[in-house]
């Protein structure tokens, strides 16, 4: 069996891999998905706690955050769209016209 | 299923039927009874009244809440802390969706789902004012968060709205990750996800170092959503990106209910009055309402120093929790009046940043403001009133909560943040004191050009009123303010 | 009546903030007949305020026609008001003025009358309402009540540089205020009330004279009152957005500015930084002293070389406060009370200067020194009153200047407050001899320009057929000059009501600062 420790390893590299992809990446997409790793890393963390503890508590919360991601990025990815039928672009980079 | 969970359930479910009820009046169109009012009156007042029945709910509970209660097996505590906040955001709710209406219309945007999303964002809020659970905690933040950034790109035939909104959008969901992650770890070190259990976990055995990363990501999360430096710099772009009547609402309502849990979720945590969480905490009170107020100095366009302005007043409020996480308990009550006058003076003054807001987000520079006090004088009035309440200037409600806020800093020994607070006070004179130079000391642009209406009028009559009401007779807000000291279970 | 006399200070208070709110509701209505009702209004309230000195015990020094009302009782602030001789003719003052200037802006102000009257009335509430607050929280709204409208005064209906002045104005008092604010809350917060916390300031006296601050503490609290106090004085070197405010303001806000406005300052070191602090004022008050002679000789000096009447006025503005600084300064009946004299006299006489300089600019749009010369045969009505009022603020004997700056120099120069500090024994005589060369001065920089304005020939033919006084700026004119003779033929009538109250806060003062350990470092110094 794998111990806990690596699951819990894993998790924080996932989530570390997530947090540097948003504020690295420029492409809206990328940094969507960016985001949607950090919050699997989560689960995995819930996930491996839950065992660890020996409740049902994380994976309820799994369960939870995948609803919730879920509807996350449904909006996300309806505000891209927007973007991208307005600008043509979804680089960050691009999007400019909000400064002062 | 207890009283209490019934109790709770309340507000929640006439909020709920409220925003399914402004989206079916969309559907269903103009019943025969409202066919003489302006199209779409009918789901305003609709919304208007829903946020009316729940505050007066909140308040019936308020009144009963000298014991507080835990409500669906722990995720929901219902005390005055929560339910007056949860107050202060059907304020927020209930102002913004006036002073909407004339741009809305205006955009052609005056849909049912705008109202809706209103609507179910408070509803959120209100479950985060009250959560007591981390999980709660976040099922209520996500809901808030989506509804508003739907709100922020509602404009989607605009080029600055969507742009806004994917800029908030992104921020928004990196901090909840790093929030969630934060849950997660809280939930290895306790066994369990009520925040009543961080306090004890901190302070000794195994999970003692996890519960404080687990901690400190929840909080960094949570000032994202307050806006805290150094996680301010979405604020700028999206309240000045997004529509005028929609910033006025995220400015305040997200504010005042991520104050709350942010509170929860720190005092509950019980830190030693001593330890480097407070100093961390003050100095992040004193960047953000610095780093906010000197960014707000150099803008060109209203909206946008609003938004630097709401980060300086988030950095006053930080200043209140610190003192409140520092032992001194009064100060959660001054924070929660603060966020009242904060909801009241900001939701004006975007309200009449809407009021002139034009297509692409033309009509909310200072020099597009020129002469306005000759043009629309009503509106120059009371947008004088909002700045300066803004500024702290008396007879106003800002002015009596900075200084209710500063003396609690005062109080609990924080000086030098009160003499910080009070210099930074100084320095948003300028800023705000130079809209009022182009509205009342220039000549007028004869292009300006604003959306008027009953409901604009009156939205905007409300919150300068009570701006000065609230600065005048304080004494019924202060006392209940007062009470919003029960946070912690004990 | 009995009734009314138990609220007279209420009504004095609101009646003019009454009317500002009648008259925003009031439509458009033509531009004279929203002068002439709230002229007339503000000339009931001036009526209203005469009630005062009938009801006024001139032989009592404390707080009369007080009330006191619950207001924001869980904060521990009341709504308490009072009225002793050094505020009585300031309210009284305010209230004459607010009419007098007014009326003198019924031709000079042209669009936004409205609005501008409201202006005027929303200032005087303000500067009525600070003038009568014995609670420190009530005060301080007061007190930035008075600074919105003067903004709007000088913004909106000044001349070209008027959003730069009233920007400067109101950051600079701004400024002060919260220094002020912040102090204010520290005493609030840290001040050994029994029971509840208050803002009250008689509770908040009693407290900290039985529990005093230790010395540094006080010093910080002292300097942060003066600050704000010292910069709407102004004194010198605070008094940098003065003469700039002045020149941009509109003749009514000057008259006001100089009227009242700048006696707020003095009138808060008297009434609160004194009272609240005597042992820190000791050490502070040479200090001010000597700034006080500074600002005397340099506005004098700097009035002087003014191209400009209406500057030259403002900075001799910054000279006569000079002088009710200095006494207030050598903490002495005599001095302290000619201090509130001088305020008084300096209201009605520079009042009177800057309505003449208005006239003046009205009828040539220029204020310009140059420009004039030899006017004297063209009006020689504006020119008799126009010397009247200069002699007066010169310090003539005989008319009103001369009463309180000769109290304030003798006062002054008997002083024993000075004697213990680092200025040495006798500082009090120097002072004085110094102080009173700033009298000279005034009498070369006013009468040179005098001479240069309305005598010699007459070479500008612009000026030729220079329309007199009429009949309203006679009625405008009238009281101030019937004042300027009054007060200096009969100046008793008004010292015998200021002193008493002035001898119980310097001696309260005295007495306090010495049980509070003046008397130590008096035997700490061989």
């Amino acid at each position: 069996m794998v111990p806990i420790g690596h699951y819990l390893v894993l998790a924080g590299t996932l989530f570390a891999i997530g947090a540097a992809g948003v504020v690295s990446r420029r492409n809206a997409i990328v940094a969507l998905m960016s985001i949607e790793i950090m919050l699997n890393a989560a689960i995995l963390a819930f996930l491996a706690f839950a065992r660890l503890h020996g409740d049902l508590r994380g994976h309820a919360m799994a369960f939870f955050v995948m609803a919730v991601a879920a509807a996350e990025a449904a909006v996300g990815l309806a505000i891209v769209v927007a973007v991208f039928r307005r600008r043509a672009t979804v680089n960050l980079d691009e999007l400019r016209e909000l400064k002062g | 299923m207890s009283a209490h969970d019934l109790a709770a359930l309340v507000p929640l479910v006439i909020l709920t039927v409220t925003g399914a009820l402004c989206l079916l009046l969309e559907v269903t169109g103009v019943p025969v009874g409202a066919r003489k009012l302006a199209p779409r009156s009918h789901i305003v007042w609709c919304s208007e009244l829903g946020l009316a029945a729940t505050a007066l709910v909140l308040l019936r509970l308020f009144a009963r809440a000298d014991q507080p209660a835990l409500a669906f097996a722990g995720a929901l505590r219902l005390d005055r802390f929560g339910l007056g906040l949860g107050l202060v955001v059907c304020v927020a709710a209930a102002l913004a969706i006036p002073v909407a209406v004339g741009f809305l219309r205006s955009r052609d945007l005056d849909r049912g789902e705008y109202y809706a999303t209103v609507v179910f964002a408070a509803l959120g809020m209100i479950a985060l004012a009250l959560a007591a659970d981390l999980v709660f905690l976040f099922v209520a933040l996500e809901t808030t968060s989506v509804a508003v950034y739907i709100l922020a790109g509602i404009d989607r035939r605009s080029s600055r709205s969507p742009e806004a909104a994917l800029k908030y959008f992104l921020n928004g969901a990196f901090a909840s990750g790093i929030l969630l992650f934060g849950v997660a770890l809280c939930y290895g070190a306790t066994r369990s996800t009520a925040i009543g259990a961080l306090g004890p976990a901190l302070r000794g055995g195994d999970g003692a170092l996890l519960a404080s990363a687990g901690l400190l990501l929840v909080l960094v999360g949570l000032g994202f959503k307050v806006a805290a430096a150094p996680f301010h710099m979405w604020a700028a772009d999206a309240y000045d990106g997004a529509p005028a009547p929609a910033s006025a609402f995220m400015a305040t309502a997200v504010k005042a209910a991520a104050f709350a849990a942010l509170i929860r979720v720190s005092v509950n945590a019980q830190i030693d009055a001593g330890s480097g969480w407070i100093s961390a905490g003050w100095i992040i009170a004193v960047a953000t309402m610095t780093v906010g107020n000197l960014a707000a100095l150099a803008q060109r366009r209203v909206k946008r120093m609003l938004a630097y302005s709401s980060i300086a007043h988030a950095g006053y409020a930080l200043g209140g929790v610190v003192a409140a996480i520092g032992g001194h308990t009064p100060a959660l009550g001054a924070v929660g009046f603060y966020l009242l006058a904060y909801t009241l003076m900001t939701t004006g003054a975007f309200g009449v940043a809407a009021f002139f807001e034009r297509a692409d987000g033309a009509g909310c520079s200072h020099d597009e403001w020129a002469g306005a006090a000759t043009r629309f004088p009503l509106v120059s009035l009371a947008m004088a009133i909002f700045l300066f309440s803004l500024a702290g200037v008396p007879p106003t409600a800002g002015f009596l909560a900075k200084l209710n806020l500063f003396a609690c800093m005062i109080d609990g020994g924080f000086y030098w943040l009160a003499f910080v607070g009070v210099l930074n006070s100084l320095l948003s004179v300028y800023y705000y004191l130079r809209v009022l130079v182009f509205m009342y000391m220039r000549d007028p642009d004869p292009q300006l050009a604003g959306h008027g209406g009953a409901f604009v009028g009156a939205g905007l009559a409300i919150a300068a009123l009570a701006v000065l009401l609230v600065g005048l007779l304080p004494g019924t807000m202060l006392d209940l303010a007062a009470q919003l000291r029960d946070v912690a279970p004990g | 009546m009995n009734a009314l006399r138990d609220h007279i200070l209420s009504l004095v208070v609101f009646a003019p903030l009454v009317g500002a709110l009648l008259l925003l509701l009031v439509p458009a209505l033509e531009r004279g007949a929203i002068q002439v009702i709230g002229l007339f209004w503000s000339a009931i309230v001036f009526a209203l305020s005469l009630l005062l000195l009938r009801w006024f015990d001139g032989a009592s020094g404390g707080m009369q026609l007080t009330e006191q009302h619950a207001w924001i009782t869980s904060i521990g602030a009341s709504y308490h008001l009072g009225v002793d001789g050094i505020s009585l003719f300031l309210l009284l003052l305010t209230a004459l003025l607010t009419p007098v200037a007014l009326l003198a802006s019924f031709a000079s102000v042209e669009h936004r009358v409205k609005e501008f009257v409201i202006c005027l009335l929303l200032l005087e509430s303000g500067v009525l309402g600070a003038l009568v607050a014995l609670d420190l929280l009530l005060f301080y709204l007061f007190w930035e009540l008075m600074l919105i409208p003067m903004y709007f005064l000088i913004g909106v209906w000044g001349y070209r540089d008027r959003v730069y002045a009233a920007l400067k104005f109101f950051v600079y008092t701004m400024a002060g205020s919260l220094m002020m604010l912040f102090a204010l809350l520290y005493v609030y917060a840290t001040a050994p009330v029994a029971g509840q916390r208050s803002f009250d300031l008689p509770v908040l006296i009693a407290a900290v004279q039985n529990a005093p601050y230790p010395i540094g503490t006080e010093l910080l609290l002292f300097g942060a009152f003066a600050l704000s106090f010292a910069i709407k004085v102004p004194m010198f070197p605070l008094h940098t957005w003065l003469p700039l405010a002045h020149v941009q303001a509109p003749t009514a806000g000057s008259v006001i500015l100089a009227g009242v406005l700048l006696k707020m300052g003095c009138y808060g070191f008297l009434r609160f930084a004194l009272p609240l602090f005597p042992e820190a004022s000791y050490w502070f008050l040479p200090p001010i002293a000597v700034l006080a002679l500074v600002g005397i000789l340099y506005g004098a000096l700097v009035a002087m070389v003014q191209k400009d009447i209406k500057s030259l006025v403002a900075y001799s503005s910054i000279s006569h406060l000079g002088f009710v600084m200095l006494g207030i300064a050598a903490l002495e009946v005599k001095a302290t009370t000619g201090a509130v004299y001088q305020m008084l006299s300096h209201g009605v006489s520079t009042g009177a200067l800057f309505l003449l300089v208005g006239v003046l600019s009205e009828r040539r749009h220029t204020r310009l020194i140059s420009e004039y010369g030899g006017i004297a045969r063209e009006v020689p009505i504006y020119t008799a009153v126009f010397v009247l009022i200069a002699l007066s603020s010169i310090g003539l004997p005989g008319l009103n200047g001369f009463v309180g700056e000769f109290l304030i120099l003798i006062g002054t120069f008997g002083s024993r407050v000075f004697d213990i500090t680092a200025l040495g024994p006798g500082a009090g005589r120097w002072l004085a001899v110094a102080a009173a060369s700033g009298v000279i001065l005034a009498a070369v920089y006013l009468l040179w320009m005098v001479r240069r304005v309305f005598f010699g020939p007459l070479r500008n033919p612009l000026n030729k057929g220079l329309r007199d006084l009429t009949l309203r700026e006679g009625c405008v004119f009238a009281p101030l000059v019937i004042l300027v003779v009054l007060m200096g033929v009969a100046p008793g009538y008004f010292l015998k009501r200021i002193e008493p109250a002035v001898a119980a806060a310097v001696s309260d003062v005295q007495q306090r600062a010495r049980l509070a350990g003046m008397g130590r470092s008096l035997e700490a110094r061989p």
